[in-house]
């Protein structure tokens, strides 16, 4: 931000225009930043004059009057003077400083100017290094739904521009007028549309930010971008893919109502209805909700189940659609888990059987060789949802493609899973923990006000830290209200973890074993001194701080103590804690 | 033996108690014995006898730790505590040097596993620092200078990077001190049934509460 500075003291020449002045001006640029919030130049030059108020010069002492002022010579070579400030009569040398913002088009050196009765005197220019942001404009896309059934599309997305609200830049603030643009590529022919626009980045400071909401009727698409439009021309930001092959409410249709009639297979219509529709209110008077009961009678006439469904779906929210996906998934897992409940994450696997993938086991029975589920396996999502969040171009938040989540060694069946594949994982393991029943009725993400997953900010715990995962695993299952914590630095909370000598639950700690806790520690809702127990569990030690390694990793890139308050939503995140998620680490806005 | 406790000023480094020397953590662990003695905890059968100090030099120079002459007089006080011991001393469940670099060795590998991501600082005990306890939340020791003044202590915390330093000290005689003066203010109560020292941390002097260092 602050740019590099020219502290050299030069000595300026004489460039008299009216006279000749015999003024020497030594210039010391001390330094030259641009202001984050505006763009403006900030300036902090010193100068020393000598000779003034001689008989000659421009400020000769048969006039009482001179004046000082400082001069910008930009890239273009404009030359831009300060307000001119007086210099008291008799002083010399006089020795004085600049020092304040102005919004000016890149700086490529400054000096300093003496005008009077005989004239001008200058120093020389001293080149300075003006770290002025190129013009850019970007595009931060929240949702992006395609229906092309209806052939419109959904955008949610911020238009940021920055270092374009400058003089000679591409909305210079002497111009009222300035627009931000949503466009489409179309994938027939690459002509571009305008999506959506807003006059709103004329007279603002940079980096300006609208965000857009809109529904546009668009037979197809390839891609989006940002676009800024000024009297100073135009830029573009980069263009992002979109899938436009049939989407709805983030998803694939016709793969989501595949991995349902897949699960579906074998069961009554009834059965399905009953099995899969695990969302909506009640029927008054009735154990069934609206979408059950709905279900049941549309297929009581003979509509097959997986037809209602392939129906159903075009008409579903987002969240809905998964929940019928994790249904279908927990109705496959609990088939498998019929056959043989041992075939899971962190279980020694019986003779014959080894991990043939991270979400299946081979046995090699008597009777041939069978592919089982683990029980845990998180449900598959359909493609179209899980790219919206392994995506750069549709996951506003930290990107999966490109933040590596693997910090250490994989534990068995992981060895050899992408970066890619382990945040696959997570998601899958994260919507099933939201979208299961949380015993009362509705789903565990309705009761905690989590739709999906796509959320800011939550904390993978998994297999590479077994013991601490199953501790925190069964907290949170006990009580799913402790899947939401709030980060607390040690600072903030202002008590001391007891120690683990004091803690009952910890009293048969081996030396080998850490006094771990859930919720943890440094949050809102861990110890606080005051009666606020967390649950403790002596667990591997190496497993505690390495879960602790990946936290602190976590709290530090996701949370300033600087500029947000403790036990407020901005330290708020989700903790997924799951043996089926191959290892721990964070996900947060960049 | 010494009751009079010396006064911790705030220097640069953290709280530091005047004048530490060896010599004064000597007396001043007599008296943290006789202390813990008179509230009734069996602190003879649960210490264990002392260390070596040619053992004790010997084992940390194997993990390239440095002997500081306040360390050697701790663990020639007693080697930590014996099994089911760990009460002993309150807020300090204090372990034998081997299972204190046992627990070194630990954080060195989970240090490797987090070396490459930046702007995490780590708990507060990179390498060169003992383990006192073993548990997540410990006190660490500074063993890469023997010869200069009273070692660094610190309390380890998950989000240690960043903050001034708060729990951080200089001198084994200032986490001896207040934990002393904890069990004097009636901050530290031992419950004999439950065999568990309890913390009151309102009785806490405000400076101990603020550094959260003993």
């Amino acid at each position: 931000m602050a740019a590099a500075l020219s502290a050299a003291l030069l000595i300026g020449s004489a460039a008299p225009a009216h006279a000749d002045p015999v003024e020497s001006i030594a210039v010391s640029v001390a330094s030259l930043f641009r202001v984050p919030a505006n763009g403006q130049l900030g300036y902090y030059v010193e100068l020393e004059v000598q000779g003034l108020w001689g008989p000659t010069g421009a400020c000769p002492s048969s006039a009482n009057w001179c004046g000082e002022s400082l001069q910008f010579r930009t890239a273009s070579g404009s030359i831009v003077t300060t307000s001119e400030e007086s210099i008291p009569y008799g002083w010399n040398p006089w020795v004085d400083e600049f020092v304040g913002t102005t919004p000016i088009a890149r700086v490529n050196d400054v000096r300093v100017r003496i005008r009077g009765w005989g004239g001008y005197a200058y120093s020389a220019w001293v080149p300075v290094d003006d770290d002025l942001a190129d013009p850019e404009v970007n595009l931060d896309v929240s949702t992006f739904h395609w229906n092309s059934g209806a052939g419109q599309a959904q955008i949610v997305a911020g238009v940021i521009g920055t270092g374009y609200g400058v003089p000679e830049g591409i909305c210079p603030p002497s111009s009222n007028w300035c627009f931000g643009y949503v466009e489409g590529k179309l994938a027939s022919n690459s002509s571009v549309v305008t999506l959506a626009y807003a006059n709103d980045y004329w007279g603002q400071p940079w980096p300006r930010k609208h965000d857009f909401s809109a529904t546009v009727n668009v037979a197809e698409l390839s891609a989006i971008r940002a676009r800024l439009r000024g009297s100073g021309g135009d830029i573009y930001g980069p263009w992002i893919s979109v899938s436009p092959e049939g989407i709805s409410a983030g998803h694939d249709l016709a793969a989501a109502g595949g991995l349902i009639a897949v699960a579906a297979a074998g069961m009554s219509s009834a059965e399905g209805c009953l099995t899969f529709f695990l969302f909506g209110p009640p029927v008054p008077g009735s154990s069934l909700n609206q979408p059950q009961a709905a279900c049941l009678s549309a297929t009581s006439g003979g509509m097959s189940f997986a037809a209602y469904v392939r129906a159903l779906l075009p008409t579903l929210s987002s969240a809905q659609i998964n929940q019928l996906l994790v249904a279908s998934g927990v109705a496959a897992a609990t088939a498998a888990a019929a056959v043989s409940p041992d075939l899971d994450y962190g279980h020694t696997l019986p003779s014959g059987c080894l991990w043939a993938t991270p979400v299946s086991i081979s046995c090699s029975w008597a009777s041939g060789t069978t592919t089982y589920r683990p029980i845990s396996a998180p449900p598959v999502l359909d493609p179209v949802y899980e790219d919206n969040f392994l995506n750069a171009a549709t996951n506003p938040w930290r990107n999966p493609t490109t933040d590596d989540p693997i910090s250490g060694p994989l534990p068995t069946p992981w060895v050899g899973l992408s970066g890619r594949d382990v945040w696959r994982e997570a998601l899958r393991e994260c919507e099933r923990q939201l979208n299961t029943d949380n015993g009362a009725g509705v789903s565990v993400g309705e009761s905690l006000g989590v739709e999906d997953c796509l959320g800011e900010r939550i904390f993978f715990t998994g297999d590479n830290v077994a013991e601490a995962t199953d501790h925190d695993a069964e907290v949170i299952s006990a009580d799913v209200s402790t899947m939401v914590l709030h980060y607390k630095s040690i600072a903030e909370k202002g008590v001391t973890k007891p120690a683990w000598t004091s803690i009952p639950a910890c009293a048969g700690k081996t030396s080998a074993q850490d006094c771990d806790e859930y919720p943890f520690f440094a949050t809102s809702e861990g110890y606080d001194g005051s009666g606020q127990t967390p649950d403790y569990r002596p667990i591997l030690s190496a497993n505690n701080q390495a879960q602790g390694g990946s936290y602190g990793v976590f709290v530090g890139a996701c949370f300033s103590t600087q500029t947000t308050l403790p036990d407020t939503p901005a330290r708020e995140f989700l903790v997924v804690a799951s043996r089926a998620i191959p290892t721990t680490f964070g996900y947060c806005s960049r | 033996m010494t009751n009079a406790l010396p006064e911790i000023r705030i220097g640069a480094d953290g709280p530091e108690a005047v004048a530490a020397s060896p010599e004064m953590l000597a007396d001043l662990l007599a008296t943290l014995e006789s202390e813990v003695a008179r509230a009734g905890v069996p602190v003879g059968q649960w210490l264990s006898p002392p260390a070596t100090e040619s053992d004790l030099k010997a084992a940390l120079a194997e993990s390239g730790l440095l002997l500081s002459a306040e360390l050697a007089i701790l663990y020639t006080w007693h080697d930590g505590a014996l099994p089911g011991g760990h009460a002993a001393l309150p807020r300090f469940p204090f372990e034998p040097y081997l299972v204190s670099l046992d627990r070194y060795r630990i954080r060195r590998a989970n240090d490797e596993q987090f070396e490459d991501q930046l702007g995490f600082g780590g708990w507060g005990d990179p390498a060169g620092w003992l383990p006192l306890v073993a548990d997540s939340f410990t006190r660490v020791v500074d063993c890469t200078d023997p010869d200069g003044r009273p070692p660094l202590v610190r309390s380890t915390e998950p989000d240690f990077a960043g903050q001034r330093p708060l729990a951080q000290g200089r001198s084994l005689c200032t986490l001896v001190t207040w934990w002393i003066e904890g069990i004097r203010s009636g901050a530290h109560t031992w419950q004999a049934d439950r065999r568990i020292w309890l913390l009151d941390e309102v009785k806490l002097p405000a400076l101990q509460r603020e550094y959260r260092l003993a």
